[in-house]
């Protein structure tokens, strides 16, 4: 009887555990069940070379129905789809169902993100991104840029794409991600793209900058000459884009500075800017290109090389992909390179004519307009008071309460505003990016594109965003650079004027003639196409987000705007070097100049400790000679790199840290190292406002090298590696979806770009050379989304040796899906 | 024996246990093979299902015991080597703590599942 009634406690006592699992644990019994747990099922068709896979690929390759027509996808070992169809749509309808396959997370966080949808898939600490992203707008600008397109043939494109991407929700289980969290994906849609689109565009130009500017004047309301001394409209250097491109013929004219106008716009917007900067894109995105006529190379034939410093994601910023239209008709083609998931076509690649790539240009794209206020609800516009045009959205919050959210808007575009204790204080935004934008097109044009006359028509519907454009004929030689983007007009009666301020909108100070938010933007308004500035045939031309010309036909941006020029001073050097000696500037070569770490920032910056050894203890003076010795390259395996980059962030900091955060204003706010190089030993910048005696730069130089010696005995950092370490982080706090870190070369002012200090990394995130019969590339991850996939970080060893991967277009091996037309049509 | 165990159950389980555990085992695996199918089912029914089972043909709440972790060591290593033939067992045991807490499940649930049912009967 004893025995009975212990397994009667027993049995009870098991149940309610099996209870209390199933319930309180039910989503981790869900999720992790062996065999059938749901974080297991994307794992069983992950690596397309198992056992299990060749079985199943006995019958033949899978195949998929496709309204649009015949195509085959072959994978090659990196993991890169080499799709070959009978025409574009079929293409596209085959492109939408393999980025889905491998990245359909991504692609639908990106949308959600944009349209504010991020809080009903994971809950309420989205909320306030989905209602900024929503008071933007973003979603009414994606669908303007559709309705702009739609019946073009990169609108059927956009169309078939989005079906293929449809498709594959349809068919095949559902990524991991979507799994954890517990939500299914929606409807892929062409506004879906588009909005992707306006992703990049708002990550590369959407900022609130001029604000910025605002709160530095307010914060120095007695040292207004300083300041402005601190951001000045140019930058001290020789390293402008079109200046310093060698041969070519420019197009750009240059006319007198544009004037500023009075800031007297400015007032009443306390903290405006702190609450909205959390939604632009930090500092730090940068890139290089450059380009090399034929008549310097081996063969003859151009070289074009890009590495776009992006962040640094999980899964990676790029899908590389293989297209080709079969044939001789007019949309045959063949085009391989890089694109943002959820985007169909090429961004950055080369086609079998014509090979192209970005940077960014930094140009000011966003103006912001403050009002009369008369009540909550209205605004003075040119004399008369005018009612916001306003309507409710409701943001759907998963596990908790839906929210509404207000939108507002004005003739200029949306109206972002905060409370303060004085009332509501806010702007309205300008951003190109919220017109009709039809980048698209151009995009989908330009894989197509056959020789460099027709780019640069292609280039005039490039509306956003404003990039560095560098392309090669890769049969005739010819190279090209120009700046796509539109560039709003800016005047006050008949004089020109920058966008750096806040503008009255009450008077319509400044407004941009043709721009309609939302609506149907006059693109021809904007600055006229061929003013924009542009280089044809140069022999060579480097861009690193540096000042586009010294003398600019219109405001394009100013310094703060612009990156410093070391990048670009280290990359014109070494093409002028090469260029200039009696050997010819190879692919090999172009590569290694992708790999170099030399840092002209430190041979800039670092007379400064040279100077200021007088000062030092005897255990800094011997940081000091290690610096003297160092040959200015940003290794991992080096002593001096680490040293150089503490103390590089401990000068910036001594020198500007005690003056400006005791008013308010953080390291965000602090001028550019070019200009902390370049004040004079006795600044007053220098001087530490919170001891009694006066400063000058060798103090503070000495100081920062004492403090960087001792953080790093303190951190036990041994090698710049140790400090420099990648963490490409998953957006799930999950460790086994990170990429493996590791101690990096490079810095932000390298060739070889890595920035370890953002909240998220950045750096090269797809580092392309192409010439004629030997074009490589590589992504600082893997093709596929998919954590059990053997290419989930395939290519990061190699991108973090400085090594590359073919980007053949040759047959990559078995046919792995077969698209066959509904109705079993011809080819 | 249990209050609710029947008598023939009883002298079944004494004659032909082994029988019976291979019979349950089985059944368990199709179970568990069926959960990972089939995604209306819910994961980790079958191999509660197959513990239960289990337990049914164990002599003693002992055996129940030692049944359930032999079956849910039966279903991690079916499991194992389905993932060799994937081609994901490294990534897949490398994604703690969810493989880990697969393991625990896989030993645990069937384990539970049979004390509580020979527990009754």
């Amino acid at each position: 009887m004893a025995s009975d009634l212990a397994g009667v406690v027993a049995s009870v006592l098991c149940l309610a555990v099996l209870l209390s699992a199933a319930v309180g644990g039910g989503s981790l019994l869900t999720l992790s069940a062996p065999a059938s747990g749901a974080a297991w099922g994307p794992a069983y068709g992950a690596n397309d070379g198992s056992v299990a896979s060749r079985v199943a690929d006995l019958g033949g390759p899978r195949q998929v129905e496709n309204p649009y027509g015949h195509a085959t996808v072959q994978y090659d070992d990196a993991g890169v789809p080499h799709i070959n169809a009978s025409n574009r749509q079929a293409l596209a309808f085959a492109v939408g169902y393999v980025q889905a396959r491998d990245r359909l997370f991504q692609m639908d966080l990106q949308r959600r993100l944009m349209s504010g949808n991020l809080s009903a898939a994971f809950g309420a600490r989205a909320v306030e991104s989905d209602r900024f992203h929503r008071q933007m707008g973003f979603a009414d600008a994606a669908n303007a840029s559709w309705r702009r397109i739609r019946d073009t043939e990169a609108g059927d494109g956009v169309r078939a794409y989005s079906a293929g991407v449809n498709r594959y929700i349809d068919a095949r289980p559902t990524p991991f991600e979507f799994r954890a969290n517990d939500y299914e994906p929606t409807r892929w849609t062409p506004q879906d793209t588009l909005i992707v689109g306006k992703l990049i565009a708002w990550d590369l130009t959407g900022d609130f900058r001029d604000l910025r500017g605002r709160s530095i004047r307010r914060a120095f309301p007695d040292r207004t000459d300083e300041v402005a001394a601190l951001y000045p409209d140019q930058l001290d250097h020789d390293e402008a884009i079109v200046d310093s491109a060698v041969g070519g013929e420019r197009n750009a004219v240059g006319e007198p500075r544009p004037e500023l106008v009075s800031g007297d716009a400015d007032a009443g917007l306390q903290g405006l800017y702190e609450e909205l900067r959390p939604h632009q894109s930090e500092p730090g995105l940068g890139s290089n290109s450059w380009v090399v006529a034929g008549r310097h190379t081996e063969d003859g034939s151009p070289i074009v090389a890009n590495d776009p410093h992006l962040s640094l994601t999980v899964p990676s910023v790029w899908y590389e992909q293989h297209l080709r239209v079969r044939g001789d008709g007019d949309d045959a083609m063949d085009v391989r390179g890089v694109a943002f998931p959820g985007v169909p076509t090429v961004v950055i690649g080369a086609n079998e004519d014509i090979a192209w790539g970005f940077t960014n240009v930094g140009a000011d794209q966003t103006d912001l307009y403050r009002y009369d206020r008369p009540s909550a609800d209205t605004y003075r516009y040119r004399g008369e008071t005018r009612e916001f045009e306003t309507h409710n959205e409701t943001i759907p919050v998963k596990d908790g309460r839906d929210r509404t959210v207000r939108i507002r808007r004005t003739v200029h575009g949306p109206f972002l505003s905060r409370e303060t204790p004085q009332g509501e204080t806010g702007v309205a935004v300008s951003w190109v990016g919220l017109g009709d934008t039809r980048e698209s097109v151009a995009i989908y044009e330009l894989n197509g594109a056959t020789d460099l006359d027709e780019v640069r028509e292609i280039m005039r519907r490039f509306d956003s965003p404003t990039q560095n454009f560098v392309a090669a004929d890769i049969r005739d030689g010819g190279t090209y650079f120009r700046l796509t983007g539109r560039y709003p007009v800016r005047q006050v009666g008949n004089r020109s004027v920058t966008g750096d301020r806040v503008f009255d909108g009450s008077a319509a100070r400044v407004e941009w003639p043709g721009f309609e938010p939302y609506g149907r933007t006059n693109w021809s308004a904007f600055h006229d196409y061929d003013a924009v500035p542009e280089v044809r045939n140069p022999d060579y031309l480097a861009t690193a987000n540096q000042r586009t010309t010294d003398d600019p036909p219109f405001y394009i941006a100013h310094s703060p705007r612009y990156a410093d020029p070391y990048r670009g001073e280290r990359i014109n050097d070494l093409l002028e070097q090469r260029a200039t000696s009696d050997r010819p500037i190879t692919a090999e070569y172009v590569r290694r100049m992708q790999r170099d770490v030399r840092s002209e920032a430190a041979a800039d910056l670092l007379p400064v400790v040279a100077d200021a050894t007088g000062e030092m203890a005897p255990e800094t003076r011997a940081a000091a000679d290690r610096l003297k010795d160092w040959d200015r390259n940003m290794t991992r395996d080096s002593r001096a790199a680490l040293l150089y980059a503490r103390w590089l962030e401990h000068y910036r900091n001594a020198t500007f840290g005690d003056e400006f955060r005791s008013r308010g204003l953080d390291e965000s706010y602090f001028p550019k190292d070019h200009t902390l190089a370049r004040l004079p030993a006795d600044s007053r910048w220098f001087d530490d406002v919170r001891t009694g005696d006066r400063e000058r730069r060798a103090d503070i130089a000495a100081r920062a090298l004492r403090r960087a010696v001792a953080e790093i005995d303190r951190e036990g950092w041994e090698t710049y590696g140790d400090y420099n370490r990648l963490h490409a982080e998953h957006p799930f706090p999950l460790e086994f979806l990170d990429f493996p870190g590791r101690g990096m070369d490079g810095s932000a002012y390298t060739v070889s770009n890595f920035r370890s200090q953002r909240s998220t990394q950045a750096g090269s995130s797809w580092r392309m050379v192409v010439t004629e019969g030997e074009s490589s590339g590589v992504i600082p991850g893997g093709q596929s989304g998919n954590p059990y996939s053997p290419r989930y970080h395939s290519q990061l060893d190699e991108w973090a040796a400085g090594e590359y991967k073919s980007m053949a277009r040759a047959s990559a091996g078995r046919t792995e899906l077969v698209f066959v037309p509904a109705d079993g049509g011809a080819e | 024996m249990s209050y609710l165990t029947p008598a023939a159950l009883t002298a079944v389980r004494d004659r032909r246990e082994g029988g019976l555990t291979l019979g349950a085992f089985a059944l368990g695996l199709v179970a568990v093979l069926a959960t990972a199918l089939v995604p209306a089912i819910p994961p980790g029914s079958g191999l509660v299902l197959g513990g239960a089972l289990a337990g049914l043909t164990a002599r003693s709440l002992v055996r129940a015991l030692q049944l359930g972790l032999y079956f849910g060591g039966l279903v991690l290593v079916c499991w194992g080597a389905a993932l060799v033939l994937f081609g994901v067992l490294a990534p897949v045991a490398a994604a703690t703590p969810l493989s880990l807490l697969a393991v625990a499940l896989g030993f645990g649930l069937p384990t539970l599942a049979a004390v509580a049912v020979r527990g009754l009967v």
